[in-house]
C-alpha cells in the first residue's frame, strides 16, 4: 500500500475524530429542537451522499 | 443527455453540502450563541462549578449542594459569558434561607454584560457566621443558598459540620 495512501487516511481519521469531539463538546448546550434538527439533517446528509454515489457508479 | 444525468447527480451533491451546512449553523446558534452562567463555590478546599446546562435541564433538575466545616469562608463567584448580539442585564438577589423559611442577605446586584463580553460577580459566606450562639457542636447545619437572576432562581444546599464530630479519634493502644 501506497505510503501516501496510509497517510490520507491518518488526516482523514484525525479530521473526523477532531469533528467528533467538537460536536460532542457543544451538543450538550443545543436544545432539544437543536437536537432534532442536527439529527435530521444528519440523516439528510448521509442519503444525499449515497445518493450521489450511486449515481456517479461507485 | 449526459449533461442533464451529471447536473442531476450534483444536486444531490449540493443537497448533502446543504444539510452539512445546516448542521454548522445549527451548532453556531444554537449551541454557541446564548448567555452561559456558571457558579464556582469554593471552601478553601476544592472549588465545584455548576454550569449554567445544567441548571437549565428541566427534564432532569439537578440537586447541587456544598459542603464546608464551621471555621470556613467560602468563596461565590457568579460569572456570565453573554455570547449575543445584544447586551445583558439582570438584577442579582443572592440570600440564605434556611429549613424554616427565614432569609438573611448576602448580595443584590445588577450582572451586565455587552454583546459578546463576560461579567462576575462574587460573595462570601463566613460559616461561622450562620451559628447561632446556642447550636449544638456535634450538630450540623444545613441552609440554602438561593439565587435569583431575572426571572430564574437556583437553590445549592449547603452543609455546614464540626470535623471533629466526624473525624474519629486515633485509638491509643498501652502497651
Amino acid at each position: 500500500m501506497k505510503a501516501e495512501y496510509i497517510l490520507f487516511g491518518f488526516g482523514a481519521l484525525l479530521s473526523v475524530a477532531g469533528v467528533a469531539y467538537l460536536a460532542a463538546e457543544f451538543v450538550q448546550y443545543l436544545s432539544d429542537w437543536g437536537k432534532m434538527g442536527a439529527l435530521l439533517l444528519t440523516v439528510g446528509l448521509f442519503s444525499f451522499l449515497g445518493k450521489y454515489f450511486e449515481r456517479s457508479g461507485m | 443527455m449526459n449533461t442533464a444525468v451529471t447536473k442531476k447527480r450534483f444536486v444531490f451533491l449540493y443537497l448533502a453540502i446543504a444539510c452539512f451546512l445546516g448542521i454548522l449553523l445549527i451548532f453556531v446558534f444554537d449551541g454557541y450563541v446564548g448567555t452561559r452562567l456558571s457558579l464556582t463555590m469554593d471552601n478553601g478546599r476544592y472549588p465545584q462549578t455548576i454550569e449554567s446546562v445544567m441548571w437549565e435541564n428541566e427534564r432532569y433538575p439537578g440537586y447541587y449542594s456544598l459542603s464546608a466545616e464551621r471555621t470556613d469562608m467560602m468563596n461565590f463567584t457568579l460569572s456570565l459569558e453573554n455570547r449575543r448580539f445584544s447586551s445583558f442585564s439582570e438584577p442579582v438577589h443572592v440570600f440564605l434561607r434556611d429549613n424554616a423559611g427565614n432569609e438573611t442577605g448576602l448580595l443584590q446586584e445588577t450582572l451586565s454584560a455587552g454583546a459578546f463580553g463576560s461579567s462576575e460577580l462574587s460573595w462570601n459566606i463566613r460559616t461561622s457566621d450562620l451559628f447561632p450562639g446556642d447550636y449544638p457542636e456535634s450538630t450540623q447545619l444545613v441552609t440554602n443558598i438561593i439565587m435569583q437572576i431575572g426571572s430564574y432562581e437556583g437553590t445549592v444546599k449547603l452543609f455546614v459540620y464540626n470535623p471533629a464530630t466526624v473525624i474519629p479519634r486515633p485509638v491509643v493502644i498501652e502497651e
